[in-house]
């Protein structure tokens, strides 16, 4: 169900580089394996493995070219989806300041940078975690059945909370069904393989666990379009889907991790 | 211990509790172990069978086991029913509670609050609420690891129940157990919505927005609230500028606002007429020009200027957008939006609301512009200037030397790449040794000792040596040699020995 990513992390940066001197790599390795554990928990429906796999998340720190030279940090993607991020500073780590002014070389020891700056990444990576899911993670897909009914306009996703380890209250999860949309309708029969179907409003299903969703949005050739309108209903109901790839679109992740259907264990976790 | 948000995901817990063994158990402890590792690969039923067998081998006084078979038992079938069953036997789901039942007494220690838990969750897929709630309840009233989440299952049931006094007394000690709770957040204030108390939902937005790793959910309710036709002006108000402020915090960028506000917040526009105006600016503000669209005027929303906390808002927004589009690479478009953020030109930095936060990267952004001619950088070099004066200016007043030696910090390494040493205050000299001026005031303020960057101060030596101020720089020198030992720079450490004896220029 969930895509296997590795991980990949990156540190450079004039000033990073001058005061970590020959703990660089060791510093990158500890971080890499605290950002490893980091995103495991908040952004648990990928499966973040140790070995290389098709698809890596590359997370680069760096100090930016010019004065002030803010740490910065920049999440991509590459693999069978590339999506690269061209910002010169996509989300400022930490002040230009706060480098400067870690003075002593114990504050520059591995495991203590590990243990300041694991919080904080932890911090940041929280903050623009809608932003991540979204633009980037979200879109390696999850490997699960769909079913729609488009009379209705719900959709019934083989997915459970504990699947992609999701907060049990669903109101924060919102789904993306990228589609081959096949529409028949004469004269002009036409493909869109760019189609989109969203999915808000879920719930648990009703013996099953796992979600019932309300098909909200179409994407349609490049437009947006409100699925309960009319004209859009009846583009659904004659309309033929193909290629069909479940992507999240907004995620909640569990806080306290429970099992399937919320159980617990006696000494608290996953039974 | 409850585990800390986003903390690591703990692999021992799948683990059942390992019960003690007694006397002819060793058949019995050699089929738990299997239950135990059929329960966790998902062989629900041969690990039901597995139970069954030490409970049927297990002697009664042999509680503990019995206990742990018990549990185990009825934790698979309940977990093969939830996932749509699987080979083998199916027990009877009357059979789940009566396991749990009898394992919470044998053991009450171990199993008591997972049991009512799990027990609950049964009862309330049955629809029987009230009798979910005790069990929740009761699970809660344990020092479970859990406790939080017992206590927000609660809270959703006395919501179902339609007791809302009690479901937000519930999500609150939730949040009481767990400081920060997301899901507990965000349940308190959807139900807050759901009562139609709004303005409730602002102060609590308000309260937690001061985390902006927690602001996603508080964001979404603001949104709630203003889709709300019935809301009162003030309370509109009010969510408008802490959902602003918030996306400020969070340093939304255009193409997220795209994404996540644009489409409800023009509803919020048609839906409520005094709002308009802001919302628009908003709209225009974060609106990201096309590739060959000019550069764009940021102008000033009269909505936004008509007090002081819409002032802050507004320039809050405007130093955020700043920021995106310096660090998307396009110093141009976020001088503007820097410049907006100031009030220039116009008032100026000395007003209470601008966000002095844009100083130094426009002062940045001046200092380093190139092109455009003679006048134009000459104009440039001008606004440096003024931003220098009236920064420096602002900060002093306000004394926040933090800022101060911020501000004297980036200008002094500006000056020293550029050689220019003297001049006051364009000259890195002057900033440099204001910076240490403003260490020291700074220590005294708040009794913490910085120490400035060696590499700044190695940028002073080199302005004494290059202004003939050599006794100045031996002895800065012996100080920043020392600094850069501590950091274990010996190079550093090397170079500025050989100043401070004497041996390079001195």
């Amino acid at each position: 169900m969930r895509p296997d990513v590795a991980l990949e992390f990156e540190l450079r940066g004039p000033d990073y580089e001058r005061r970590l001197r020959q703990h660089r790599l060791q510093a990158r390795q500890e971080l890499q394996d605290t950002l490893r554990a980091i995103l495991q928990t908040g952004f648990g429906f990928l499966t973040w493995t140790p070995s290389p796999v098709r698809d890596t998340v590359l997370i680069e720190l760096f100090q930016q070219r010019a004065v002030p030279q803010h740490g910065c940090l920049r999440v991509s993607l590459r693999g069978t989806l590339t999506l690269p991020d061209t910002s010169m500073c996509p989300v400022v780590f930490e002040k230009w300041i706060e480098i400067m002014s870690r003075v002593d070389s114990m504050q520059w020891e591995p495991d203590t940078l590990r243990r300041k700056w694991g919080g904080r990444l932890e911090s940041v990576l929280r903050t623009v975690a809608g932003q991540l899911v979204e633009d980037r993670l979200g879109r390696l897909p999850l490997n699960a059945h769909v079913e729609l009914t488009l009379a209705s306009l719900q959709a019934h996703l083989a997915v459970r909370p504990s699947d992609i380890n999701a907060a049990p209250d669903p109101r924060g999860l919102e789904f993306r069904l990228r589609v081959v949309l096949r529409d028949p309708q004469p004269p002009n029969p036409t493909i869109d393989r760019n189609a989109e179907l969203w999915f808000g409003r879920c719930l648990p299903h009703a013996t099953e666990d796992d979600y019932v969703c309300d098909i909200t949005v179409v994407i349609h050739k490049g437009d947006t379009l409100k699925a309960g309108d009319q004209a859009v209903r009846q583009l659904l109901l004659r309309a033929r889907f193909d290629s069909l790839r479940l992507h999240l679109k907004r995620y909640q992740p569990a806080t306290i991790a429970v099992g399937r259907g919320g159980l617990v264990g006696p000494a608290g976790g996953p039974p | 211990m409850i585990r800390a948000p986003w903390g690591p995901l703990c692999a021992a817990a799948l683990a059942l509790v390992a019960p003690r063994v007694w006397g002819q158990g060793a058949a019995a402890e050699a089929a738990y172990q299997e239950g135990k590792q059929y329960l966790a690969t998902g062989r629900f039923s041969e690990a039901e069978d597995a139970f069954s067998k030490v409970l049927s081998w297990v002697a009664p006084q042999q509680a503990s086991l019995r206990a742990g078979a018990l549990f185990g038992r009825a934790i698979a079938v309940q977990q093969r029913a939830l996932s749509g069953g699987d080979s083998g036997t199916a027990a009877p789901l009357s059979q789940i509670t009566a396991d749990y039942g009898e394992a919470r007494q044998l053991d009450s220690a171990t199993y008591y609050a997972a049991a009512s838990a799990n027990t609950a969750i049964l009862l309330r897929r049955a629809g029987r609420h009230e009798e979910a709630l005790a069990g929740f309840r009761n699970a809660a009233a344990t020092t479970h690891p859990a406790r939080a989440y017992f206590l927000l299952r609660a809270a959703q049931e006395w919501e179902t129940l339609e007791r809302w006094d009690s479901a937000a007394a519930y999500y609150e000690r939730a949040l009481t157990a767990q400081p920060g709770y997301p899901e507990a957040r965000r349940g308190l204030l959807e139900l807050h919505l759901r009562r139609g108390d709004p303005g409730r939902v602002v102060a609590l937005a308000a309260k937690w927005s001061m985390e902006p790793e927690h602001v996603a959910p508080v964001s979404d309710a603001l949104l709630a609230v203003l889709a709300r036709p019935e809301v009162r002006a003030a309370v509109l108000d009010s969510a408008l500028l802490q959902l602003a402020r918030n996306d400020a915090a969070a340093s939304l960028g255009p193409d997220h606002f795209e994404r996540a506000r644009r489409a409800p917040l023009q509803q919020v526009s048609e839906l409520h007429a005094p709002l308009r105006q802001g919302v628009r600016a908003l709209l225009d503000a974060y609106r990201r020009p096309g590739p060959d669209e000019a550069l764009r005027p940021v102008a000033e929303p009269p909505w936004w200027t008509t007090s002081l906390a819409r002032r802050r808002v507004w320039s809050a927004t405007l130093r955020s957008l700043g920021d995106w589009y310096n660090r998307a690479g396009a110093p141009h478009q976020a001088a503007r939006f820097y410049e907006a953020a100031l009030g220039l030109p116009g008032s100026g930095v000395y007003t209470d609301w601008v966000d002095l936060d844009a100083l130094t990267p426009l002062a940045v952004i001046y200092a380093e512009a190139s092109g455009g001619g003679a006048e134009a950088q000459q104009a440039m070099l001008d606004g440096f200037i003024m931003m220098l004066f009236e920064g420096k200016a602002a900060a002093y007043q306000k004394d926040d030397m933090r800022r101060v030696r911020e501000f004297h910090m980036a200008l002094g390494t500006i000056y020293a790449r550029r050689g220019q040493w003297v001049g006051s205050p364009r000259g890195a000299i002057f900033q440099l040794e204001h910076m240490r001026r403003a260490t020291l005031r700074l220590f005294g303020q708040t009794g913490q000792r910085l120490v400035d960057p060696p590499e700044l101060l190695e940028s002073l030596v080199q302005g004494y040596l290059a202004t003939n101020r050599t006794d100045a720089a031996r002895r800065l020198a012996a100080e920043v040699a020392e600094q850069y030992r501590r950091l274990g720079i010996e190079e550093g450490a090397a170079r500025m020995e050989r100043v401070a004896r004497g041996q390079n220029g001195g």
